[in-house]
């Protein structure tokens, strides 16, 4: 049996949004692997469009490395601007702007964004406010296209995921948000295949 | 003690402690080793529930580690209802990286986790294990875990006391079963044994025998065990042999003191008649004589012999010929063996040997073979006596054609009491202590006895061997003693003390008749106050009297003045060499061993009054 929790954590007003958010690219980055491994320099997070997140991943870069790495945070004026950083956070709103952007095959870059359908535009991740917590929904289609592994843990998390990794049997495609696949995985904690036939039992029922 | 009052716990049988002994073993066996596998257990136990609380935690870490990241309660709730599968989980919960619970789970009818995260990290309280780890991220912190698992150790010792139970009741199956089939080899020759002995001490049957089953201890105590019945059945025959020879040596004895008693009576009765004349009177006289000196010899060997047995003789070896020795002994059995018209060789050395020896004893011997020659052979025999001086020893032998004797009789023929059966009936008799006589005196002087013969009816030969040391050289012979009548005239004042008035005053009678003054005392305390009254020149005492004894006499006799130069001599029965210190040592001058000889007592008077003599 599931006791109730404590009180759920609703995002305060003088916490704002950014604060979560920005807290959550940080730590996205450790369910995460880039290619290339060890030989990189300092792990670079480029902002478009944002000037708050860039105030708020600026401050967090002084007191945290990610994945050992010291994190330098840009902000890009433009697509043209953007350069190749490993994580790129695209503002609500400026999605679009990604169809013009070209990455450097040699690059791999986790591509954030943070409005509706930031995913049909490239993003990779996208960040959603649902009951006024922050969630989001990942792109594998878009993240094995720039050789980025995302781990199953933050799969596990995420409310839909899109697209299959490679080596599974492709199942879910990249919709709407609107009506999701009911194929598609979302959000299921997958470590506990027990826990999913209750849920399809509980959902007969 | 009869088993019946011994206390219970030694009433029980070897076999019934044996059991006990092998069923306490195992039971102590059992719980010693089950309890050290209990005290092991449980701290195995301890271990791997707090190493299954830490894995359980460390994989629910791995799974709610990103939930804890991104703040999202309902997986890690999913996460945490699998716990429902382990029933060892009471109760879970996830803190936020500042200690604020996150989510929680509880088995139904447990305690909720606490609502504030505890400081320690394993917490062991009766039943229950709670353990707090961290969840981390690389080297975040970015929450913790809290598990609380069922820490059953009264179930677990209570199944184990369970198992211990069940393990003695078939150990104790087991050994008994084990411990039957063993003790049957070790009790049953025990049983038997017991039972031997039981039906020997009922029948007095000590012909029994235990049998012997194996060859280790226990067949040892059964060897052992009829070795000693054997001992002891051939013991009691050789004590009822020994019985039987004493009742027989007993009838013989009386048979033998009663023997002179008749002419001895009739020869008074003659005498007491007025109608005797001198010829008849001087035969009685000689009748008297002759029984009363043969019955004197028969009481001495027998003294000798009890002496001998007991180690109370002792020998006075002195420098002495051959030649005396020869003939005192022959002087003796001379009147036996003229009577039966005996022919008597005799064969020694043509050469002077002297022997140191006692001269009286090795004669006594001599004589003994003498007369036993010539009591077992048939009027008109041949007795030989030689005296050979071999290279180790000095043989002297004496042969005889007498009734012989077989083989088989050799083995007794030298102990006490035995005599050849058909001897008993023969008109000489005797006591059958000759023999050990000889036997005795012989070992006394470092030598041996021996004897042979071809079979019954082919005569015999008896010899006695000593050893060659024994011959000393000629210039060892003292001087001649001086002639004992020479100190037997004159007078002295002689007082005797005896409580056997017959002794006392027919020694008083004949030392008067001596010449002496002579008076008699029959106690202590009046041979004190004569001896005080008279100062006598030599007082007789009689050791063992009544009241005051002779020691006590003799050193209130020499308190005195006067008594320092009197003649003190000791009579008794005692002749050992310590009762001879104590005579000394009370003061007496000289001791005689009963029964005492006359002439000797005459010597020593006459000996005393000699330098007397000189001095006036």
């Amino acid at each position: 049996m599931l006791g109730a929790g404590a009180r759920a954590p609703v995002i305060a007003a003088d916490y704002s949004e950014e604060v979560v958010k920005a807290a959550y690219v940080f730590r996205l980055a450790g369910y995460v692997d880039w290619p290339g491994g060890a030989e990189r320099g300092d792990f670079v997070i480029a902002v478009l469009g944002s000037p708050a997140m860039v105030r708020q991943l600026g401050g967090l870069a002084h007191a945290h490395l990610i994945n050992n790495h010291p994190v330098r945070v840009r902000e890009a004026a433009s697509v043209r601007d953007i350069a190749d950083p490993d994580i790129l956070y695209v503002g609500a709103g400026r999605a679009d702007s990604l169809r013009s952007w070209r990455p450097a095959a040699s690059r791999s870059t986790l591509v954030v964004t943070d409005e509706e359908g930031g995913l049909q535009d490239g993003g990779m991740l996208n960040f959603l406010t649902i009951d006024r917590r922050v969630r989001f929904e990942v792109s594998l289609t878009a993240a094995g296209q720039a050789h980025l592994k995302i781990s199953s843990e933050l799969l596990g998390l995420a409310v839909r995921v899109f697209g299959v990794p490679r080596q599974s049997r492709g199942l879910c495609e990249p919709r709407p948000p609107a009506e999701p696949s009911a194929n598609c995985a979302s959000g299921v904690a997958r470590m506990w295949p027990s826990s999913k036939v209750r849920r399809v039992m509980g959902a007969a029922a | 003690m009869s088993p019946a009052m011994a206390p219970f716990w030694r009433r029980t049988t070897v076999r019934a402690r044996l059991m006990r002994l092998v069923l306490l073993t195992t039971v102590l066996a059992v719980w010693v080793a089950g309890i050290a596998m209990l005290s092991v257990d449980i701290s195995m136990y301890r271990k791997s529930l707090v190493s299954e609380l830490s894995t359980e935690a460390s994989i629910l870490a791995l799974s709610t580690a990103a939930a804890l990241e991104f703040d999202d309660r309902p997986v890690a709730e999913r996460n945490l209802s699998a716990l429902e599968a382990r029933a060892g989980i009471l109760a879970a919960a996830l803190y936020t990286a500042r200690g604020a619970l996150f989510v929680s789970y509880v088995r139904p009818g447990n305690q909720p986790p606490p609502g504030v995260l505890s400081k320690e990290s394993l917490r062991i309280a009766g039943d229950q294990a709670e353990l707090v780890q961290p969840v981390r991220r690389g080297t975040e912190t970015v929450g913790y875990i809290y598990l609380r698992g069922r820490y059953d150790l009264v179930n677990r010792v209570a199944a184990y006391v369970g198992i211990f139970v069940l393990v003695t009741l078939l150990s104790l199956a087991a050994a008994f079963l084990f411990a039957s089939r063993l003790q049957a080899r070790i009790t049953r020759p025990l049983e038997v044994m017991a039972g031997v002995a039981r039906e020997i001490v009922s029948r007095r049957d000590y012909s029994l025998r235990a049998q012997k089953t194996s060859e280790d201890e226990t067949g040892v105590v059964v060897d052992a065990f009829n070795n000693m019945l054997e001992a002891v059945q051939a013991s009691s025959q050789a004590l009822r042999e020994a019985d039987r020879r004493k009742d027989e040596f007993l009838a013989t004895l009386a048979h033998e003191l009663r023997n002179p008693l008749a002419p001895i009576r009739h020869s008074v009765r003659l005498l007491e008649s007025p109608k005797i004349d001198a010829q008849q009177r001087q035969w009685a006289r000689e009748v008297i004589s002759r029984q009363v000196q043969r019955m004197a010899l028969l009481l001495d060997d027998l003294l000798d012999v009890s002496r001998i047995t007991r180690g109370r003789l002792a020998l006075k070896p002195q420098p002495t010929t051959l030649e005396s020795i020869i003939n005192a002994a022959v002087e003796t059995a001379r009147p036996l063996i003229d009577s039966k018209r005996h022919a008597l060789t005799i064969d020694v050395p043509a050469d002077r040997v002297v022997l140191n020896v006692d001269p009286l004893r090795i004669s006594q011997s001599l004589s003994n073979l003498l007369t036993n020659a010539a009591k077992y052979t048939d009027p008109g025999g041949r007795i030989a006596l030689a005296v050979r001086l071999l290279p180790e020893e000095i043989e002297m032998s004496v042969k005889d054609s007498g009734i012989g004797f077989d083989p088989e009789s050799l083995t007794d023929m030298f102990t006490m009491f035995a005599q050849v059966s058909s001897a008993i009936d023969r008109a000489e008799g005797g006591l059958g202590i000759g023999l050990a006589l000889v036997k005795g005196l012989a070992g006394l002087h470092g030598g041996s006895v021996s004897a042979r013969s071809a079979g019954a009816g082919h005569g015999s030969e008896f010899a006695i061997h000593l050893p060659r040391a024994l011959i000393v050289a000629d210039a060892a012979l003292p001087a001649d003693p001086p002639d004992p009548g020479a100190g037997a005239i004159g007078t002295l004042r002689v007082l005797v003390a005896d409580d056997n008035r017959d002794a006392a005053d027919s020694l008083a009678t004949i030392l008067h008749m001596s010449g002496n003054e002579v008076s008699v005392a029959h106690s202590g305390e009046d041979a004190l106050r004569l001896a005080l009254l008279e100062q006598p020149q030599a007082i007789i005492l009689d050791i063992g009297m009544p009241g005051m004894n002779g020691y006590e006499v003799a050193r209130r006799v020499r308190a005195q003045a006067w008594g320092k130069k009197t003649l003190l001599i000791a009579v008794t029965g005692w002749g050992q060499a310590e009762d001879k210190q104590r005579s000394r040592d009370a003061g007496f001058d000289h001791h005689l061993t009963k029964p005492i000889d006359v002439a000797e007592v005459e010597r020593l008077l006459g000996n005393f009054q000699v330098p007397r003599a000189a001095a006036h």
